[in-house]
C-alpha cells in the first residue's frame, strides 16, 4: 500500500522513484535512438535527436500523468454535505405519482440553501385515520398531503379544540394544492344507467334518490329482474375519505333543497328529514369499501355484482380505465367536492431541525409543481394545478372543462364531518367490508 | 393456518411448494402447517383458544361473526381481526350458485328463464314435484345446502332465501326473518333437502359420483361447478354437465379472505412470515393455478378471468347481474335460530353392534358417544336403537325424540356385550324399515360395527344390489353412514355400504374419538342450538 500511495512516502521513496524515472527516460532516449539510426535508417543526424527527444518527452509526459493520478486518487474525498430527511405523510390514493416523482426528486441531488442534501422518507396513509392519529400524539410528521381539505380542516379543528397532544403545528404559509380531482360517479353497468337517464332524464343525487326508492328495482325503469335494486356504493365514511365526502355533499345537496346554507351545519345534522335522506342512500349500499384506493379497481375486478353506481375519486376512474375491459360511464353530480391535495407544512416543537426540515419540505413541493411532475400527475388521472396542461381522456363522461358544470361545495366545519359520521355509525355501526378493498 | 376446505385443492400443492422453497422472512425458513376445515368450524376453533396465525375461511362474513363473538368472550380485549387495509386480503372470489344437472335446469327454462329461489321453494313442495314442469320422469326433487352454522354456503342459502322471500336485496333484519312468510318460504325449500352436511365439496363429490338420481340440485360455490366439469365423463352412464344458475333474486360473492389475526401470538416474525406467503398466494402463477380450478382471482392480483371460468364448463363470467347485502352478525345469529326449527326433521336408526368383541372400555365409549349424538338432536326429531350381535332387536322403535330421550339413555346404558356379529342383514332390515316409513323426514340409518360380519356371509356382495333395488341412497331414500369401530372391521365393506347408502365413505372411529365422529355424522341433520 505504501508503494502504491505516494502520500505516504518518504525521502527515499521519492529519491528512488525520481532515479527510477530518470533511469526509464534515458532508456527511452537510447533505445529510440537506436532504433532510428538501425531498423528505421533515419540518415539526419538532427531528425534522429529530434525524434528521440520527442519520444522521451511522450513517455516522461505519459508517466508523470499516472503519477499524478495516482497521487490524486490517493488524497482523502471530501467530507459529503449532510443529510437531511424530512418525512412526508400522504394519502394512499396519490401512492404511484408521489413513489415516482420522490425516486426523480431525489435524482436531482437536491440540496437545501446551506448545503445539505434532502432525502424524502415517504409514509402513505389513508387521510381520515391520519389527522386522527396527528391529533392524538400518535404520529409525527414533517408535512402532509390528505386527499382533501377535509382532513385538513378536521385536524385544524381537533388542534383548536386540544392541542395537547401533539408538538405538531401548521406553520405560516397556506397549504399549497398539488393536483386536483373531483369526487364522481362511476356506473359499472352502462346499460343500465342508460336506463335511468331514459326514465329519469340525468343521473344526479336527486334522481338517485328516485331510482334507489323505486320499489321495483331495476324493473321500474324497464330493466331486467335479475338485475335486483338499483345499487349504491362507496368506501366507508367513519375510515376513508371519499365516504365521508359523499356524505357530506348528500347532505349539502339536502340542505340546499330545504332552503338552507351550505356547507351545512352540525345542527342540521340532527334533522330527521336529513337522515331520512340520506338513509336511502346508504341503505342501497350492499358493501362498503374500506379504503379509496383500492376500491374502485376491486369493486371493477370482483364485486360489480354488488354495485351499480359507485362514488370515487374521478384520478382512480381515469387511472384504471386504461386497464378496464368491461364498459364503464363516468358521471359528475351537479353538486360535489373536489380534492385538492392540500401540501400542509408542520413546525415540530421539540426538533432542532425543524426549520431545516420546512425548507426541505417547500424545496420538494416546488418540485411536485413543475410542470414536468405535473404532467406525471396527469397521467396518474389527477387534472394539474397549472391550467395550460389539460386533462383528456375517452372514458365515456368524462368531462375536461367540468368546473363549469358543477358547483363545488367547499368542506364544513369538523363539528359537521364529527355529526354525520356519529349519525352514520349509530344506523349502520362496524360493517362487514370487502376485505382489502 | 385454518382454512376453508374449499380450497383444499388449490392450497394444499401451493403449501407444499411453498415449503419446499424454504422462503426466509426474519427467523429462518417459512413453514406452513395447515388444516382445510369448514368455515364456521375453523371460527368455534379460534373461538375456544386454537392459535392460529392465518385464517382463510370461505367468506369475510365470517371475520364480524368472529369478531362479534371474540369480543363477548373477551370483553377487555380488542377485536381478533382489525379493520385496516392491510388486516384481511381476498385470495381468490367466486359467487354463491345453485348447481344443477343440466338437463333439469333445461325443463326450467335456464337458459333463456332467470331461475332463482322461488322456483326452487315452488318446486319443493308441488306435490307432483318435476311433473309440475313437464318430467314426471325426473320423480321428486331432491336438494341439498350445508349446514349453516358450520358452513359458508349453507348459511349464505339461508340469507338468500330470507331475502328472496322478504322481497328484500339488501338490508335483511331480523324482524324480516322472523316473518311467518319469510319462515315458510324457507321451509318450503329446506323439505326438499336430503341431508345437510360439514362440506361444500363433499355434495359436489357426492353429485358428481352418484348422479341426478341422487341429488338434483345443491348450493355450491361457482368453482366447484367448473372443477365438477373439469372432470373427464366416460361411458353411457356418467352423468350430464353441471350448470350453475345464479339466482335471479342476486346472490352473495364469497371472497376468501386472508387473515392474521391482531393477537398477541402473532409474533412480528409470524406476521412477516405470513405476509410473505400471502403475496406469494396472490402473484401471478398461484392466482393462474387457481383459475385452472374455477376460481375468480383476486382483485389484488390484476390476473384477468379466463377459462375454464366459461360456458363450456357450466358458469358465466358475467354473472351474478345483482349480489345481495350482507347481512350483520345479529342478523346471521336470527338466521340460524329459525332455521333450528325450519330445518328439515330426520328420523334416524341407531344401529348399534354388541357382538362379545364390544366388550369392555370399547362399549362404554361407544355408548357415550350414541348419548352424545341423542344431545344433538332436537326432540321433534325421531330416534330409534337397535343393537345386533347373533340377532338383532329394536331396544326402540323410530318415534320422536322428545317424549322418550330419558327412557333411551337408559336403553343405551343398559346394553351389554354378547355373541356373534350379524350386520349385513340387520342393515338390510332397518334400512328396508325406514325406505317405507311415511312423511317427508330425513331418513337415516347410523350403524357402528367393530367386526366382520359372521352369521350371514353369503349376503355378500348381494346386500348391496338390495339396498340399491330398495331405492335406498338415492333421492329421498335411506342414507346409510357406517362407523369403522376399533381395528377389526372391514374398511372396505363399509365403504361400499356406506356409498350405496349415498354417504360417500366409512367413518372411522376408536374409544377415544367415538364421540367426534357422531357429532359429525349429526352435522348432516340436525341443528346447532341442540349441540
Amino acid at each position: 500500500l505504501v508503494v502504491l500511495d505516494p502520500s505516504r512516502w518518504g525521502l527515499s521513496e521519492w529519491v528512488t522513484a525520481i532515479t527510477g524515472l530518470l533511469a526509464v527516460l534515458g532508456a527511452v532516449y537510447g533505445c529510440t535512438r537506436f532504433l532510428l539510426r538501425n531498423i528505421w535508417t533515419v540518415e539526419d543526424r538532427r531528425r534522429r535527436e529530434l525524434l528521440s527527444a520527442f519520444a522521451t518527452l511522450v513517455v516522461a509526459g505519459a508517466a508523470g500523468g499516472i503519477l499524478l493520478e495516482i497521487w490524486r486518487r490517493s488524497q482523502p474525498a471530501p467530507p459529503a454535505p449532510p443529510t437531511l430527511t424530512f418525512q412526508f405523510t400522504y394519502g394512499t390514493e396519490k401512492d404511484a405519482w408521489i413513489t415516482a416523482a420522490v425516486a426523480r426528486f431525489h435524482a436531482t441531488s437536491p440540496r437545501l440553501s446551506n448545503g445539505w442534501a434532502i432525502r424524502v422518507a415517504l409514509d402513505a396513509r389513508g387521510s381520515i385515520l391520519t389527522a386522527d392519529e396527528i391529533s392524538r400524539g400518535g404520529l409525527d410528521t414533517d408535512a402532509w398531503c390528505p386527499a382533501s381539505s377535509v382532513e385538513l380542516a378536521q385536524l385544524r379543528g381537533a388542534l383548536e379544540t386540544d392541542p395537547t397532544h401533539t408538538s405538531l403545528s401548521f406553520v405560516s404559509d397556506e397549504p399549497v394544492s398539488l393536483a386536483t380531482s373531483y369526487l364522481a360517479l362511476l356506473s359499472l353497468w352502462p346499460e343500465r344507467t342508460r336506463l335511468l337517464r331514459q326514465a329519469l332524464g340525468k343521473i344526479d343525487w336527486d334522481t338517485l334518490h328516485t331510482a334507489y326508492t323505486a320499489p321495483g328495482g331495476w324493473t321500474t325503469f324497464g330493466g331486467q329482474a335479475s338485475w335486483g335494486g338499483v345499487k349504491f356504493g362507496h368506501t366507508k365514511p367513519t375510515t376513508s375519505n371519499s365516504g365521508l365526502m359523499t356524505l357530506i355533499t348528500l347532505a349539502a345537496w339536502h340542505a340546499r333543497a330545504m332552503g338552507e346554507t351550505i356547507p351545512p351545519t352540525a345542527s342540521v345534522t340532527h334533522d330527521p328529514r336529513l337522515q331520512a335522506f340520506l338513509w336511502v342512500y346508504e341503505d342501497a349500499v350492499r358493501q362498503f369499501g374500506q379504503s379509496t384506493g383500492s376500491f374502485t379497481g376491486c369493486v371493477l375486478s370482483a364485486y360489480a355484482a354488488s354495485h351499480d353506481l359507485i362514488v370515487t375519486y374521478e384520478s382512480d376512474i381515469l387511472a384504471i380505465a386504461g386497464s378496464h375491459t368491461q364498459p364503464i360511464e363516468l358521471f359528475y353530480p351537479s353538486l360535489t367536492m373536489i380534492c385538492d391535495h392540500p401540501f400542509a407544512i408542520f413546525a415540530r416543537q421539540h426538533d432542532p431541525n425543524t426549520a431545516l426540515k420546512q425548507e426541505a419540505a417547500r424545496r420538494f413541493r416546488a418540485f411536485l409543481l413543475e410542470d414536468a411532475q405535473q404532467r406525471e400527475a396527469r397521467s396518474y388521472g389527477f387534472r394539474p394545478i397549472n391550467p395550460a396542461l389539460p386533462l383528456s381522456s375517452s372514458i365515456p363522461g368524462f368531462l375536461s372543462d367540468v368546473a363549469s358544470h358543477v358547483a363545488v361545495m367547499p368542506p364544513p366545519t369538523r363539528e359537521t364531518m364529527l355529526a354525520l359520521q356519529t349519525a352514520w355509525t349509530t344506523r349502520y355501526g362496524d360493517p362487514t367490508v370487502s376485505p382489502g378493498c | 393456518m385454518l382454512y376453508g376446505s374449499e380450497k383444499q385443492q388449490w392450497l394444499q400443492p401451493l403449501i407444499a411448494t411453498f415449503n419446499a422453497r424454504k422462503i426466509s422472512a426474519c427467523d429462518g425458513p417459512i413453514t406452513i402447517n395447515a388444516t382445510p376445515i369448514g368455515s364456521g368450524a375453523s371460527m368455534n376453533r379460534i373461538l375456544a383458544g386454537e392459535q392460529v396465525d392465518i385464517w382463510a375461511p370461505a367468506s369475510s362474513w365470517w371475520l364480524s361473526l368472529l369478531n362479534e363473538q371474540w369480543t363477548q368472550q373477551h370483553p377487555s380485549s380488542r377485536p381478533i381481526i382489525g379493520s385496516g387495509a392491510d388486516a384481511a386480503t381476498v385470495l381468490v372470489s367466486s359467487p354463491v350458485v345453485i348447481a344443477m344437472w343440466e338437463p333439469l335446469a333445461r325443463a326450467l327454462g335456464w337458459p333463456d328463464k332467470a331461475i332463482g329461489w322461488a322456483d326452487i321453494a315452488a318446486l319443493s313442495v308441488d306435490p307432483r314435484g318435476w311433473d309440475a314442469v313437464g318430467r314426471p320422469d325426473l320423480g321428486a326433487f331432491t336438494f341439498a345446502h350445508t349446514n349453516p352454522a358450520l358452513s359458508n354456503s349453507g348459511l349464505n342459502a339461508l340469507a338468500a332465501m330470507a331475502y328472496a322471500a322478504a322481497g328484500k336485496t339488501n338490508n335483511l333484519t331480523c324482524q324480516d326473518v322472523q316473518r311467518p312468510a319469510v319462515q315458510t318460504f324457507v321451509g318450503n325449500v329446506e323439505s326438499s333437502i336430503i341431508y345437510y352436511g360439514e362440506s361444500t365439496g363433499f355434495f359436489a363429490d357426492q353429485m358428481l359420483a352418484r348422479g341426478p338420481s341422487f341429488l338434483q340440485a345443491a348450493v355450491l360455490y361457482e368453482n366447484l361447478v367448473v372443477e365438477a366439469n373439469l372432470k373427464p365423463r366416460t361411458g353411457a352412464s356418467a352423468p350430464p354437465k353441471l350448470v350453475a344458475i345464479y339466482p335471479k333474486e342476486g346472490t352473495f360473492i364469497t371472497d376468501h379472505p386472508f387473515v392474521i389475526p391482531d393477537a398477541d401470538w402473532v409474533t412480528p416474525a409470524k406476521r412477516a412470515a405470513a405476509q410473505v406467503f400471502r403475496a406469494f398466494l396472490l402473484d401471478t402463477p398461484q392466482q393462474r393455478q387457481a383459475i385452472a380450478l374455477g376460481f375468480r382471482p383476486s382483485p389484488q392480483s390484476h390476473v384477468a378471468v379466463s377459462a375454464p371460468l366459461d360456458s363450456a364448463h357450466g358458469v358465466d363470467p358475467r354473472q351474478p347481474q345483482s349480489g345481495l347485502g350482507i347481512p350483520s352478525a345479529a342478523v346471521n345469529a336470527c338466521l340460524l335460530t329459525t332455521w333450528g326449527a325450519q330445518r328439515r326433521r330426520v328420523d334416524v336408526m341407531l344401529l348399534f353392534d354388541r357382538s362379545g368383541s364390544m366388550a369392555g372400555a370399547k362399549l362404554a365409549a361407544a355408548k357415550a358417544g350414541l348419548q352424545a349424538f341423542l344431545g344433538f338432536l332436537d326432540p321433534s326429531d325421531a330416534v330409534g336403537l337397535t343393537v345386533f350381535s347373533t340377532t338383532a332387536q329394536v331396544i326402540s322403535p323410530v318415534a320422536p325424540l322428545g317424549p322418550k330421550r330419558d327412557a333411551l339413555r337408559a336403553n343405551i346404558e343398559q346394553i351389554s356385550a354378547a355373541g356373534q356379529t350379524r350386520l349385513y342383514d340387520s342393515i338390510y332390515e332397518q334400512a328396508t324399515a325406514l325406505q317405507q316409513a311415511t312423511g317427508k323426514h330425513i331418513r337415516a340409518l347410523i350403524v357402528l360395527t367393530d367386526g366382520e360380519e359372521t352369521v350371514n356371509i353369503g349376503l355378500w356382495p348381494e346386500l348391496l344390489d338390495r339396498l340399491r333395488a330398495a331405492g335406498v341412497g338415492s333421492g329421498t331414500g335411506v342414507k346409510i353412514y357406517t362407523i369403522k369401530y376399533g381395528d377389526d372391521a372391514r374398511k372396505d365393506v363399509l365403504d361400499q355400504i356406506a356409498q350405496a347408502g349415498g354417504t360417500g365413505s366409512a367413518r372411522e372411529g376408536s374409544p377415544a374419538d367415538i364421540q367426534q365422529v357422531y357429532e359429525e355424522i349429526s352435522t348432516f341433520f340436525s341443528s346447532p342450538s341442540n349441540s
